[in-house]
């Protein structure tokens, strides 16, 4: 899937890898992948902004932790985050609705 | 690891603060370790992606915290007026009946202009950051347009309340012991409330999104509120109109319909002149 095509759904996509438990930039990024089948091969730097964004507007919220010595932010969803996952989902089931009662 | 070194260049020429700069770099640095070979973009493109979705974020929360906080003036301002019940004593017709420094009717004059562009300028503000709350990017000159009316508005708020304390001054003996400890404290609490606010707007001029885009004008921050084929000028001049109105009601209700004629009038003159002096810098006109 090319990057474009992402557009606007990138949001509603990492808020529903990091909302069944708290990740760090890389492991949103794999789970993205792993979730997708490997479809999703956005940038990867492409998604740490995102990720700074969303905490910004209270979506995510982050903090530091320690791993092998090295210090790495993992994020969580937050409760307004959960409710945006749930608006993100449901336009897009409205949306493929439609596209696939066109296409089909 | 010279790619950090060359995002840390570029997201420092973007105006990303310090510490945001730091942070970004440690979680870059932990992806890299994690895939010494991940494809994690041009440093220039990073950097300006973070820039522009942050300063997105910064040009519309200075904007509502410019608005917030001219909005406590405001309340202040409102409240002190109906709490003491003194506001003859303000007034050019007060001052007439008061021996008062000939220095004091400039002051006035600016003070009542400064507090109409203060609630005009932030009400602009926030009018559009509101309309541009659902966009990840904004371009750069609807940034500059809300910095401009958030910064118009904070200034115009600040020259209102440092005429408070100057007014107490000027009317001593119309003011009384109680207005003039009100002045103070609603200078002060106000002056404080826009300094609270002032980072967030210097913030927004660091880090500012830099993307194509019109920044449109009156109509496009209205939208639905006002009919097909109404240009900005149009709305100026509705408003002026019903400015003449209901000054000129209140006029009426006060019985003194003469003055009340007099002052919408002279307030719609003055919303005219400020349509046509500030209408293309805070983006009513054309974009800017």
């Amino acid at each position: 899937m090319r990057p474009e095509e992402l557009k606007g759904h990138l949001d509603g996509l990492i808020l529903a890898v990091v909302a069944p438990q708290p990740l760090h930039g890389y492991a949103v990024i794999e789970q993205l992948k792993a979730r997708s089948g490997g479809a999703l091969a956005l940038p990867e730097g492409t998604v740490y902004p995102a990720l700074h964004r969303l905490e910004a507007d209270g979506l995510l919220e982050s903090t530091w932790s320690t791993a092998s010595g090295r210090r790495r932010r993992v994020y969580s969803i937050t409760r307004r985050g959960e409710k945006e996952l749930g608006a993100s989902r449901k336009r897009w089931r409205v949306f493929a609705g439609t596209i696939e009662s066109v296409l089909a | 690891m010279s790619y950090l070194n060359d995002l840390e260049s570029e997201l420092s020429a973007t105006g990303i603060p310090t510490r945001r700069r730091r942070r970004i770099l440690a979680e870059f640095a932990d992806h890299l370790h994690e895939d010494p070979s991940a494809q994690l973009g041009a440093p220039r493109d990073l950097a300006r992606q973070f820039a522009d979705e942050l300063g997105t974020r910064l040009a519309r929360s200075s904007a509502y915290r410019a608005f917030a906080a001219l909005a406590f003036c405001g309340i202040g301002l409102a409240v002190m007026f109906v709490a003491v019940g003194r506001m003859r004593g303000l007034t050019l017709q007060g001052q007439t009946q008061t021996p008062t420094p000939s220095w004091t009717a400039p002051i006035l004059l600016v003070a009542a202009l400064a507090a109409q562009v203060a609630l005009a300028a932030g009400g602009l503000a926030l009018l559009r950051a509101w309309r541009l709350r659902r966009q990840r990017v904004i371009s750069s000159r609807d940034a500059t347009v809300l910095a401009r009316r958030s910064a118009l508005g904070m200034f115009s708020g600040a020259l209102t309340l440092a005429a408070l304390p100057a007014c107490a001054l000027a009317f001593p003996r119309a003011a009384g012991h109680t207005w003039t400890t009100f002045a103070w404290v609603i200078a002060g609490l106000g002056i404080a409330s826009l300094l609270a606010a002032t980072p967030a707007l210097i913030g927004s001029l660091r880090l500012r999104p830099d993307v194509d885009g019109h920044a449109g004008d009156l109509i496009d921050d209205l939208g639905g509120w006002v009919p097909r084929g109404f240009t900005p000028i149009r709305v100026a001049l509705v408003l002026a109109l019903v400015i003449v109105v209901v000054l000129s009601a209140a006029g009426v209700a006060t019985a003194d319909p003469y003055d009340g004629i007099l002052r919408g009038i002279a307030d719609a003159l003055a919303c005219m002149t400020g349509f046509i002096v500030l209408g293309r810098y805070l983006g009513l006109r054309t974009a800017s």
